[in-house]
């Protein structure tokens, strides 16, 4: 399967009144490692939701490899998110199904009602020896047969991962992953995304609060502020003026370089 | 303190719009007493009317094991087999009857919800417009419509009268008694489980659409997984209502509780009446019990 | 075998279950099964000729007894159904609805009296605070009693259907609107009493112990805490309650009494098939007025 790559050129999306991204043009190579960043509002979430088709632009097209997402058909529309799984903050999983069935969710994309129906009451052992490989990748193989809801918001979160890779996707979205846990939990979750990442040669764009864990382990940032982007290179370069450009801070006082 | 407590609990509104409410319902309650033309001297059953009750309500603390009356035929069963009887076949009346009333309330609900619909409505503002999108936003709405009306239909019909249509066509058969009260029901479950769908939450079923999922597929295993224990303990409820409904069918002719109940009561048998409705008693607590049981678990 | 697939299969052995929910699953199933096996379905003729004429018959009947074997016309049905309305089903319905509002509002006051002493919060000799010095084991126990009796008398009020009630009630009374507003109103009140039991049973304590820390007693506790505190609940049940109230008020004149339900009767004894299905049709557009109604009420309530 030929990995994903985005074009976004010229991409303006509204809400009502308000702009959340005026004017985007972004690429993004296939495998390549590309957290978003920016304060709260900046249109992060907006950005990642164009990629997979959840949010319309008005103007602009977003390109996900050679296909332009507004033409494409409902069917190649679904074929394309089957390829892109996302990992949401708020987990979106089915809390009173079994570890198992959620993650063997992640493979709808390319089933019919026929084969959900399979999937989520007489699973293929093929199938469930996949989850269970997963679940192992991201520790917590012996939680397989467990309900969702009787797990802790860090293994859950492990669960939304595994559907994610069980979609067995070209490209890999978070959106905000670590927002809701502490610290110690977040940096290993953004190194266990990172390092699958790099494992199976995804792409993986990942909204990001944490500046730091960004720094820390994308080789390339995007900058965001009011819907523009106002930074986008090595996290080396985001540094005294451009930090203090993208979060509004005052010019004056002292910056690693500023002055 | 507690004062300062008080003094939020008096500003929350409930006292604040007390008086307004309770004169409407005193005034709801003088007007019915005058289009009854209800006296409340006749509340007194008078002098025959109250040695009646005594001995009904006399033998509340013992019904009667054996058959009351002098001279019983032969062959008849005896008491408790009876009630038995009846009793089992209370319960599979109403047992009968929910298949068709969760099928048909599943089907009509599921119409009458917005969930299959509305997605694509507000979808509609930013994201993608298919034809078959912009079909189910179209027809969504008027076939949500329809199905809340069918169902408010079937339901307005009170399962006592669907019998007494069902009677008319069909005569006395099991096949009238469940039909009478699988279409009220269905209607019920219509309304309420497509309440519950619609309030079900929503983000598992956003996440399996974002994944590629059909839109069946994110109804069947989305959405559906979170309205099922609310659907099911709501189903249990109503199977308890069911026994009832199907014990005062026994009113019309069929051989069910409310035959036996209305039978020993106009022999003036109270023993045996009380017998029956401690039956129905336990039937309904029974139903009562496991449905609280089931709902624990479900929802826990 | 793989070690994987051993280690799943060892999992799903493992797998948390609750056997009481297997249990009831098997025992719905069985249930329904034998229901239809048992229930004398088997039996049925299915479609025959004579059900099929029965029917046909019936629905020839249905039809407005002027139009009967003409075109159908819809001046002449209009009059006619406007003739029955005048004459008698204008007053059987209000009299339906008017039977409904009573028997509610006898539910409510019933219930409402009976709930607190079905709360298990509320009657014991130490409401909501702790006593230091706990009460005896006698008046503990007399309590507890007091709770349970009253739960049984609750229970026995609902499980006993409004129509047997109104059967029952009929030889005492006599052939009023008593009876059908009393069997609406007992059942109603064994519902409206637990519900308002257990949801006082569930209020937000610290309110009714701060009121009781005051040195407030029982009665004082239940006025200036539980009614303000659970009121708006109690009514949002009582309009809910309604609702069936209407539709129930529909047939329990069937037993003889005024009401739309004695002019069903009535009709159906006299083989006037199209006036029962008229009066019918009233009901069930009190019914369907009455939801309504409610929902706006239940709306207004929770506002409020």
């Amino acid at each position: 399967m030929a990995p994903i790559a985005f074009t976004l050129a010229g991409v303006t999306v509204r809400f009502g009144d308000r702009v959340a991204l005026d004017a985007v043009s972004l690429d993004v190579r296939a495998g390549e490692r590309v957290a978003l960043v920016g304060p709260s509002g900046s249109g992060k979430t907006t950005l990642l939701r164009l990629l997979n088709g959840s949010v319309r632009p008005v103007s602009g097209t977003v390109r996900a490899g050679d296909d332009d997402l507004a033409s494409l058909s409902p069917a190649g529309l679904r074929a394309l998110r089957a390829d892109i799984g996302v990992v949401h903050q708020d987990l979106r999983l089915v809390p009173n199904l079994r570890v198992s069935q959620n993650v063997l969710a992640g493979g709808f994309g390319r089933q019919g009602l026929a084969g959900a129906m399979r999937a989520m009451w007489r699973p293929r052992r093929g199938d469930l020896e996949r989850a269970h490989a997963l679940l192992a990748r991201v520790g917590i193989a012996d939680r397989l047969f467990e309900r969702v809801d009787r797990l802790s918001g860090g293994q859950q979160q492990r669960v939304a991962v595994a559907r994610a890779l069980y979609q067995d996707p070209g490209v890999l979205l978070a959106d905000e992953p670590v927002s809701a846990v502490d610290p110690a939990r977040a940096r290993d979750t953004v190194a266990l995304l990172t390092d699958i990442c790099i494992e199976r040669g995804l792409t993986l764009v990942m909204s990001l609060h944490n500046l730091d864990l960004a720094r820390e382990f994308f080789p390339r940032l995007v900058g965001l502020r009011d819907g523009a982007i106002r930074f986008d290179g090595a996290p080396s370069r985001l540094e005294g003026s451009a930090y203090r450009e993208l979060y509004r801070l005052p010019h004056a006082g002292g910056g690693p370089d500023g002055g | 303190m507690g004062a300062e407590h008080a003094v939020t609990v008096r500003g929350r509104g409930p006292l604040a719009i007390r008086p307004a409410v309770a004169l409407v319902l005193v005034l709801a309650g003088a007007w019915s007493v005058w289009a009854l033309e209800l006296a409340p001297s006749a509340l007194w059953p008078g002098r025959e009317g109250l040695v009646l009750a005594g001995e009904f309500f006399g033998r509340a603390l013992s019904p009667s094991l054996t058959r009351e009356g002098v001279d019983i035929p032969a062959g008849t069963p005896p008491l408790l087999l009876t009630a038995l009887r009846a009793a089992a076949l209370t319960v599979a009346f109403a047992a009968a009857a929910m298949l068709p009333s969760v099928i048909g309330g599943l089907l009509l609900g599921l119409g009458a919800s917005s969930a299959w619909w509305s997605a694509d409505r507000d979808r509609g503002r930013s994201g993608r417009v298919t034809w078959t999108s912009r079909v189910r936003v179209a027809v969504g709405p008027a076939v949500s419509a329809c199905c809340r009306l069918l169902a408010a239909a079937l339901r307005s019909v009170h399962e006592l009268l669907w019998a007494v249509l069902f009677l008319a066509a069909l005569g006395i058969t099991p096949l009238a008694a469940v039909a009478a009260i699988a279409l009220p029901y269905a209607g019920t479950l219509a309304k309420v489980f497509g309440e519950m769908i619609d309030e079900a939450p929503r983000p598992a079923a956003g996440a399996l659409r974002e994944l590629g999922a059909a839109p069946v597929v994110v109804l069947a295993f989305g959405l559906l997984p979170r309205a099922l224990p609310d659907m099911t303990a709501y189903a249990l409820y109503r199977f308890e209502c069911g026994l009832r409904s199907a014990a005062v069918l026994g009113f019309f002719g069929f051989p069910t509780l409310g035959y036996y109940i209305a039978a020993s009561f106009e022999n003036l048998y109270y023993g045996e009446v009380w017998t029956y409705l401690y039956v129905l008693l336990a039937l309904v607590a029974a139903v009562d019990w496991w449905s609280g049981r089931v709902r624990e678990r479900l929802v826990a | 075998m793989s070690d994987r697939a051993r280690d799943i299969d060892t999992l799903y052995r493992q797998r948390p279950r609750s056997r009481f929910l297997r249990g009831s699953g098997w025992l719905a199933a069985g249930l329904v099964a034998a229901g239809w096996l048992g229930g004398g379905f088997l039996g049925d003729p299915g479609w025959t000729p004579r059900r099929a004429e029965n029917l046909t018959r019936f629905l020839g009947e249905v039809v407005p007894y002027p139009l009967q074997g003409e075109p159908w016309d819809w001046t002449v049905a209009v009059g006619w159904a406007r003739e029955i309305w005048n004459e008698r089903l204008a007053a059987a319905t209000l009299e339906t609805l008017a039977i409904s509002v009573l028997a509610i509002l006898l539910a409510g006051m019933l219930g409402g009296l009976l709930a607190p002493w079905a709360t298990r919060s509320f009657a014991r000799p130490d409401p909501f605070v702790p006593d230091p010095r706990p009460a005896g084991p006698a008046r503990r126990a007399a309590w507890n009693l007091l709770v349970v009796v009253v739960r049984v008398v609750l229970a026995l009020l609902r499980a006993i259907p409004e129509y047997v009630w109104a059967f029952l009630l009929l030889a005492l009374f006599g052939p009023t609107a008593w009876p059908l507003v009393l069997a609406l109103a007992l059942h109603n009140a064994g519902i409206l009493g637990k519900l308002t039991a257990d949801m006082v049973e569930n209020l937000e304590r610290s309110t009714l112990a701060a009121l009781r820390g005051l040195g407030a007693g029982r009665g004082a506790v239940a006025l200036a805490g539980i009614v303000p505190l659970s009121m708006n609940r109690f009514l949002l049940y009582l309009f809910y309650r309604w609702e069936t109230c209407v539709r129930e008020a529909t047939v329990l004149g069937m037993l003889g009494m005024v009401s739309l339900g004695y002019w069903i009767r009535d009709a159906r004894a006299r083989n006037h098939y199209d006036e029962m299905v008229l009066a019918m049709l009233c009901g069930a557009t009190l019914v369907i007025v009455g939801d309504l109604v409610s929902a706006m009420l239940r709306e207004l309530v929770r506002r409020a």
